[in-house]
C-alpha cells in the first residue's frame, strides 16, 4: 500500500533530513544516553583496554583513558548544542563549512570508513562467540563460524536499524542497563581475583617507546582517535532530544564516561589476567573464564552479544542518516540494506581488524579537521547562528553554494592539516613519530587543533567574505 | 518515472522543510531549553581537570 504524505513526511522527519520541531522529539535525557551508550560499548572497548594497559602503569591507564577521552569528547560535542536547538543534524551544518557536493563526498567517504568499524565489532563478536561454545565444548571451526556469525550479527543489528530510533531507543533502554550491570561485576571480578597491589606494581611493556613519555601520549593517541571516532556520528541523534541538556550530556556522558569505563574494564582485567596468567588478553570471555572460572564467562554471553549488535543496530541507523544528508532523497530502508551488504563484505575479508590501529587512527585524521572547523565555525566564526534556509537551498537562499557547491576554504584546510600532521606530528599509516609536538597534542589531536586554527586564521583574512555569505540571510535564532 | 518519483520526493521533502523553518522562524515557537551556567562551568572544569592530571602524568609526577 502507498504511504500516505503525512506518513512520508514522518518518516523524513525520524529517519530523512528534514527538521524536528520541539513537539516531534522522542528522546528524554534517559533514552538518548542509552541509546548513545548503547551504541557506543561494544567489544572493541575491551581491545582498547587491553592495549593502553600493556604499555602503561594503572593510574597511568585510568587518567589516559578517561582524561583524553573527557576533553575531546566534551569539545567536540559542543555543536550538539546546535543539533538539538533546531532538530538538524551536524552534516547539515557541515554543508557551510565543505559545501553542498562536500558534504556529499564525505558524508559517503566517512560513512564507508566508519562500517569499517561495525566489521571489527562483528568479527569480534564472531570470535568471542566462538571461544564461548569452546569453553562449554562446543569446538567450532573458525574458518567457518567466523563469518557466518560475524555475519548474523550484521543482520540483527540491521533488523534493529530497520525499526528506526523508536526501536533503537527501545532496544537500548534494556540492553544498556544489563551491560552497565555486567560492566561494574566485570570490575569487581577483576580487582577481587587478584590483589590490587599486584595490579599497581605491574611493569609497563616498554617495547612500543623508549621514554615513559612517549608510551603514554602513543597510547593518549589511541584514545584521542577513539573520541574523534565518534565524532561525525556524535551530532545525528542529539536532534532527536527534547532539550538542550539533555541532548548534550546525553550525548557527552555516553561517549566521555561510559565507553572509557568499558575501556578500562578492559585494561583491569588485562591487568589482572597478566597477573593470574602471565600475558595481556583482550577478549573478555577469555579473561573471566580465567580470572573468574568457566561459568562467568556467560556474562560475556551478555556483553558481546547484547553490546555488539546493538551497536550494529544504532551504527547503522546513524551512518545511513549521514548518508542521507549528502543524498536526502535516497531512502533511507535501501541506505540500511546497502549497509548491510557492505559491512558483511567487510566481516568476511577482515582487512580492518587485521589493521585495527592504524584503521582507526587513519580515520581520526580525516575527522580531526572537521572537529576542529566545526567547533570554531560554530563557537567563534559563525557566533551560533546560520542561514537554515540556505542549508536546505530553499528558493532563493544560496548563501552556500560557495564554488559549484564546494567550499574551497573548508576543503583546502581539511588537505592541509592532514597532510602536515601525517609529514611532521606522526603518520597513522606507519606508527612513526615525525615531530616533538606529537608528545603535546598526539597526532590526531594536532589534526583537529590546527584545522580550527587555519579555519579561524581564514576567517580573519579577506576570505572571510567567502566563507560569511550568509550573514545577511539569517532569521531564525 | 523513477525519476519523477525522485524529483516528487524531493518537493515533498523542501516543501515540509519550508513549513517547518518558517513555524521555527515565527516569534510563537518555544526552541528547546538552552543549557545553563551550570552546564557550562562542568564542561570547562571537566576539560581543566583532565588536562591537569594529563601534564602530571606526562610530568611524571603520577608514574
Amino acid at each position: 500500500m502507498a504511504k500516505t504524505e503525512a506518513e512520508y513526511v514522518k518518516q523524513e522527519t525520524v529517519t530523512g533530513v528534514v527538521p524536528m520541531l520541539k513537539g516531534d522529539r522522542q528522546y528524554s535525557f534517559w533514552d538518548l544516553f542509552l541509546s548513545t551508550s548503547g551504541f557506543a560499548i561494544a567489544t572493541w572497548c575491551y581491545t582498547q583496554g587491553a592495549y593502553v594497559a600493556k604499555y602503561l602503569s594503572f593510574k597511568q591507564m585510568l587518567i589516559n583513558i578517561f582524561a583524553f577521552n573527557i576533553i575531546f569528547v566534551f569539545i567536540e560535542c559542543i555543536p550538539v548544542l546546535f543539533a538539538t536547538r533546531y532538530g538538524i543534524d551536524l552534516w547539515i551544518w557541515l554543508r557551510s563549512v565543505l559545501g553542498k557536493k562536500g558534504v556529499i563526498i564525505f558524508s559517503i567517504v566517512i560513512s564507508l570508513a566508519n562500517f569499517g568499524w561495525y566489521a571489527v565489532d562483528s568479527q569480534l563478536f564472531a570470535s568471542s562467540m566462538i571461544n564461548l561454545f569452546g569453553l562449554f565444548g562446543l569446538v567450532l571451526n573458525p574458518a567457518f563460524w567466523k563469518p557466518v556469525l560475524g555475519v548474523g550479527c550484521v543482520i540483527i543489528g540491521t533488523i534493529i536499524a530497520l525499526g528506526g530510533p523508536e526501536v533503537i531507543k527501545w532496544t537500548n533502554r534494556f540492553l544498556v542497563t544489563a551491560l552497565l550491570i555486567v560492566g561494574v561485576i566485570v570490575v569487581i571480578i577483576s580487582l577481587t581475583s587478584v590483589p590490587l597491589s599486584a595490579i599497581n606494581a605491574v611493569q609497563p611493556d616498554t617495547s612500543l617507546y623508549g621514554t615513559a613519555l612517549g608510551r603514554f601520549m602513543l597510547s593518549g593517541e589511541g584514545n584521542v582517535a577513539f573520541a574523534f571516532s565518534w565524532s561525525t556520528q556524535a551530532l545525528v541523534m542529539p536532534r532527536l532530544a527534547k532539550t538542550e541538556r539533555s541532548g548534550y550530556w546525553g550525548t557527552t556522558l555516553s561517549y566521555a564516561i561510559v565507553a572509557p569505563f568499558f575501556v578500562a574494564a578492559g585494561g583491569i582485567m588485562a591487568y589482572a589476567m597478566f597477573v593470574k596468567a602471565g600475558y595481556y588478553e583482550s577478549d573478555p570471555t577469555v579473561m573471566l573464564a580465567v580470572l573468574a572460572g568457566p561459568g562467568f564467562s556467560i556474562l560475556s554471553l551478555l556483553m558481546v552479544a547484547f553490546a555488539n549488535i546493538g551497536t550494529q543496530g544504532t551504527g547503522s541507523y546513524v551512518n545511513c542518516m549521514i548518508v542521507k544528508s549528502g543524498l536526502p532523497k535516497v531512502s533511507y530502508k535501501l541506505l540500511v540494506i546497502i549497509a548491510m551488504f557492505y559491512v558483511s563484505l567487510l566481516t568476511v575479508w577482515g582487512w580492518v581488524m587485521e589493521n585495527f590501529g592504524n584503521f582507526i587512527s587513519m580515520a581520526a585524521y580525516i575527522q580531526g579537521p572537521i572537529i576542529g572547523m566545526t567547533v570554531v565555525d560554530y563557537l567563534i566564526v559563525k557566533k551560533r547562528k546560520i542561514s537554515l534556509r540556505s542549508l536546505y537551498e530553499l528558493n532563493g537562499h544560496d548563501a552556500y553554494e560557495f564554488t559549484h557547491g564546494f567550499n574551497l576554504v573548508g576543503l583546502s584546510i581539511l588537505v592541509i592539516s592532514f597532510v602536515a600532521a601525517t609529514l611532521f606530528v606522526y603518520n597513522p599509516a606507519t606508527g612513526a613519530i615525525n615531530g616533538n609536538i606529537f608528545f603535546i597534542t598526539t597526532g590526531s589531536g594536532f589534526t583537529a587543533i590546527i584545522g580550527g586554527f587555519l579555519y579561524w586564521l581564514a576567517s580573519i583574512t579577506p576570505l572571510k567574505k567567502y566563507m560569511l555569505r550568509d550573514r545577511s540571510d539569517i532569521d531564525i535564532i | 518515472m523513477e525519476n519523477n518519483e525522485k524529483d516528487s520526493i524531493g518537493v515533498l521533502i523542501e516543501e515540509e522543510t519550508k513549513k517547518r523553518l518558517d513555524t521555527m522562524a515565527s516569534s510563537n515557537y518555544q526552541f528547546p531549553e538552552r543549557i545553563t551556567v551550570l552546564d557550562k562551568g562542568l564542561i570547562i572544569a571537566g576539560v581543566l581537570i583532565s588536562m591537569v592530571l594529563i601534564v602530571l602524568c606526562m610530568t611524571g609526577v603520577i608514574a
